[in-house]
């Protein structure tokens, strides 16, 4: 029999047997178990299997320092939430710091001190040793007349101090902070009013209005838990002045939709419209030391005089300025778009100016003074960006903590010397800066140390917690405390500089101390007055285990003198370009290292946010360029050109390209361009420090 | 010989290997560390519920399989002299070592079942995806997927996927087809966080 068996045979039999297979299990089962085998490989890292534990910490990805708790296995974090009653956040916790346990193994981390072969994003790194890298930024110091600038993104921190007290020994030093300020409306608020109101806050609480220029209040903004309850608890309404129709836009009760870049003269008109129909109490006129001055140069700015560059009706905004005189208190705050950058300083005086009028400053619903943190320094006067000199840095440190905001390279290059400028990073990841440094010196990743979290701006008492490490650190990272202390010894600073624990535990006494405020300890809810707390030692104990800080709310007081320092000189019109490009991010995201790859994933499947590259044209537009829905094609700047794909969108205005600053589409960012090629990149950053509105070109590729 | 029943018998042949030889290869089959009867525990003589030993934490999270300790608090010494009562007080509990028990519903990491979720709230039997677990007399023999490393219950007794029992099988689609069925909201995070 076997004879009779051929060649064709034994093919016809495999072929069957092939076919016979098809119809049985084996090739589904087989394509279901690699699939499940690929997520197993011994590489991915694997939750331990073993008790579940809680942990209570603080997030430090960005100023507002929200309550976590942490449910840890084998004492490794594998899920965080907020915590529950907790009287800022309101149990809530943005999308970022719920993935905040993904950030140690982000693919942009470092771990190693590295040096770059150069500032472009295209240099080469490679792995130095600390001491070699710290030997080197010493020297470069050491050899350099010009400024030696510390740019804290994070800056009210212990910390930050220590920045401080080190740049006035070196006595060319320049301590920076983030040109995009939440608190830029509190600031401009302190300079115009004597004597100084101390730290401010806002009591969103108990207002009745709130006017937002352009702040995105309801995504991410201050403490997001806290936005989130003053909007649903809807005691408060809510308008959003705005070009875009942002996320808040869509929240809010009104939005007002306006002119890109003429916040500055709607700001004005509101102003004008208070004057005119005598809304100025006669107390507030008294405090006004400049307010014939002032009165006569709003008069220019009337409703119908700007509503042809703002595109607001003038009875709408009439109405508005009447609701908002009529109401017990009100807010008017500005904000940087987190992608777009911040209003130039002439807006955020004028905005301040409306809460002086309304006489909202040092009044319960308005914006209130808080008392500074028993240890901690007396406030800084953040130094604006213009008032930089250009090329007049010879050296930038850029600490590790993030604020959330995006910088352009472009901003801090134009303040850097031409040739002979050093850029340390402290950065735990790649990120936008960076790639630009000279050194890269990591610190420790989020979760991975001991540091202090203070109340945030939009606090209305001050505050203080801890976030506790949940990760253990890695050995070849070093805590920007260390690195401060290297230099001071490589440069003879006589600065004393302790550990961050000794650093945080002063803090802790210091509070203690004070006997002010009380405590409230998250694993049962429970407030408990400071003095009724026996030892610093208890207090330590307290924080450590899960618990805030909260200082008494104090009697409030009007300012007694307030100096209107506002320029009399007409905005610049912006309407001059055919095509005007406006970035657009959400804090925390407007650069791949930022946020966890995971949850990047999941916002791109579905497109709850855009990605960088992607760019929004009103229809008008789109017909007028021959540009259809999901096309792809160039958009180009004075600065660059970069593939963008184009969406069709009715909320943005004729004429406006709405560019999404953020984390690129995952798996585009390569060791070569780690942080990809951003549309950021393409803005054109003005003397003012700002980069809001770059003219741009949309071409088909 | 007839050239169609050479095809024939292969497809025969390529169908007895995916369905029988398949599943014999894929898994192996371990026996349990110890001799365990459910049915003794739930049953008249013991009167337990099934909350009595898998419990929930305070902060309603469930518990899976019992500590020893749980175990102690009746098996402190031996009940019987059952060679398996003598194993489980001289091996684990007096020593304080946890039970290797191999679990038959060990979801991947990625995976996030709540039973408060579908027991508290949604009112579920503990049989309704456990089947008559809870009434055994024995463990039954756990098969180990050599490539997947899950146990065989993940999928299902059937090599087909098939089944007439609606608590064989715990794979995605069965969660998707049960909160379709009732009418309950769905999305990837809710399971993958």
């Amino acid at each position: 029999m076997l004879k009779s068996i051929t060649r064709r045979d034994l093919l016809k039999f495999t072929g069957g047997s092939i076919i016979g297979l098809m119809f049985s299990p084996l090739p589904w089962k087989l394509l279901d178990d690699s699939a499940i085998w690929t997520q197993n490989w011994s590489l991915t890292p694997k939750l331990a299997h073993g008790p579940i534990t809680s942990v209570f910490t603080h997030c430090t990805l960005c100023p507002a320092g929200c309550a976590m708790k942490a449910l840890c296995v084998s004492g490794m974090p594998f899920s965080l939430t907020g915590v529950p009653f907790h009287p800022l956040t309101h149990g809530s916790l943005c999308v970022r710091g719920l993935a905040g346990h993904h950030m140690a193994y982000h693919p942009l981390r470092i771990v190693h001190p590295h040096t770059f072969s150069g500032k472009s994003e295209e240099s080469s790194m490679s792995a130095i040793s600390l001491k070699r890298a710290l030997d080197a930024i010493a020297g470069h110091m050491k050899s350099t007349t010009g400024t030696i600038a510390i740019l804290d993104r994070q800056p009210n921190r212990a910390i930050s101090e220590l920045y401080r007290s080190f740049l006035q020994q070196t006595e060319r030093g320049l301590y920076l902070t983030s040109p995009s300020r939440e608190e830029s409306t509190l600031d401009a608020i302190k300079e115009m009013v004597k004597p100084s109101p101390g730290p401010l806050g806002y009591d969103f609480e108990n207002t009745s209005l709130i006017i937002s220029f352009g702040a995105p209040l309801l995504d991410g903004w201050g403490t997001p838990g806290r936005m989130n309850a003053i909007r649903n608890s809807q005691r408060a309404k809510i308008v959003q002045i705005d070009c875009r129709y942002s996320r808040t836009a869509l929240q809010s009760d009104q939005w007002i939709a306006i002119a890109p870049g003429t916040e500055r003269l709607v700001a004005l008109s509101i102003a004008s419209v208070l004057e005119e129909e005598h809304f100025i109490a006669q107390r507030i006129r008294q405090s006004i030391t400049n307010i014939r001055q002032f009165s006569s140069m709003i008069g220019q700015f009337s409703p119908e005089k700007t509503a042809a560059r703002t595109g607001i009706q003038p009875s709408v905004l009439r109405m508005l300025t009447r609701e908002l005189a009529s109401v017990n208190s009100a807010i008017v705050l500005s904000g940087a778009d987190p992608g777009g950058g911040p209003f130039d300083i002439e807006t955020e005086r004028t905005i301040a100016a409306i809460n002086l009028l309304l006489g909202s400053v040092g009044k319960n619903g308005g914006i209130v003074s808080r008392k500074n943190i028993p240890g901690y320094q007396s406030e800084f006067t953040p130094i604006h960006w213009s008032n930089i000199p250009d090329h007049s840095i010879d050296t930038l440190i850029v600490d590790g903590a993030d604020s959330g905001y995006a910088i352009p390279w472009r901003l801090i290059e134009q303040k850097l010397t031409n040739t002979s400028s050093m850029v340390v990073s402290l950065s735990p990841v790649l990120d936008q800066i960076s790639v630009h440094s000279d050194y890269l010196l990591p610190s420790p990743a989020h979760l991975e140390s001991l540091q202090d979290q203070v109340a945030n701006i939009d606090a209305k008492t001050a505050t203080f917690s801890l976030s506790i490490p949940l990760l253990k650190k890695n050995e070849n990272t070093i805590d920007p405390v260390d690195v401060l202390r290297e230099l001071s010894a490589r440069l003879n600073v006589v600065l004393e500089i302790p550990t961050e624990e000794e650093l945080l535990k002063n803090k802790v006494a210091q509070i203690h101390s004070g006997q002010r405020g009380i405590l409230f300890t998250y694993s049962d809810g429970s407030s408990t007055s400071i003095r009724e707390l026996s030892s610093a030692d208890d207090l330590w104990t307290a924080l450590t285990t899960g618990a805030i800080w909260i200082d008494d709310e104090i009697h409030q007081l009007p300012p007694r003198s307030v100096t209107m320092a506002l320029s009399a000189e007409q905005p610049k019109d912006s309407k001059e370009e055919p095509l005007q490009m406006i970035a657009s991010g959400w804090r925390g995201a407007v650069c791949a290292s930022q946020i966890s790859p995971i949850l990047s994933k999941v916002f791109q499947e579905t497109e709850l946010r855009h990605v960088n590259g992607i760019v929004s044209i009103n229809p008008e537009t789109a017909s007028q360029l021959g540009v259809t829905n999901d096309s792809p094609m160039t958009l180009s700047t004075k600065n660059g050109s970069a593939a963008v794909n184009v969406k069709i969108d009715t909320t943005v205005r004729p004429g406006i390209v709405d560019a999404a600053i953020g984390p690129n589409l995952n798996g585009t960012e390569t060791p070569a361009h780690p942080v990809g090629n951003t549309l950021l990149n393409l803005c054109d950053v003005t003397n003012d420090g700002t980069w809001r509105i770059t003219p741009a070109q949309i071409l088909k590729v | 010989m007839k050239p169609y029943l050479v095809l024939i018998a292969g497809i025969l042949f390529g169908a007895i290997i995916g369905w029988f030889a398949f599943p014999a290869i894929l898994y192996h089959s371990s026996d349990q560390p110890l001799h365990f009867s459910h049915n003794t525990h739930t049953g008249e003589s013991g009167g337990m519920a099934c909350t009595d030993c898998h419990t929930t934490n305070e902060t309603g999270r469930f518990q899976g399989i019992p500590s020893v300790i749980k175990c102690a608090e009746c098996h402190a010494s031996p009940i019987g002299e059952s060679v398996s009562e003598k194993q489980l007080v001289e091996h684990y509990i007096t020593p304080n070592v946890e039970i290797p028990w191999l679990v038959y519903s060990r979801q991947p990491d990625n995976a996030y079942f709540p039973h408060a979720a579908h027991v508290t709230l949604g009112k579920m039997k503990c049989e309704d995806c456990h089947g008559p677990h809870g009434s055994s007399d024995t463990l039954r023999i756990h098969y180990t997927n050599r490539i997947s490393g899950y146990s065989r219950d993940v999928w299902g007794a059937n090599i087909s996927g098939f089944s007439s029992n609606r608590w064989e099988g715990m794979k995605m689609d069965k969660c998707v087809r049960c909160h379709g069925d009732n009418n309950r909201r769905d999305g990837c995070v809710s399971c993958h966080k």
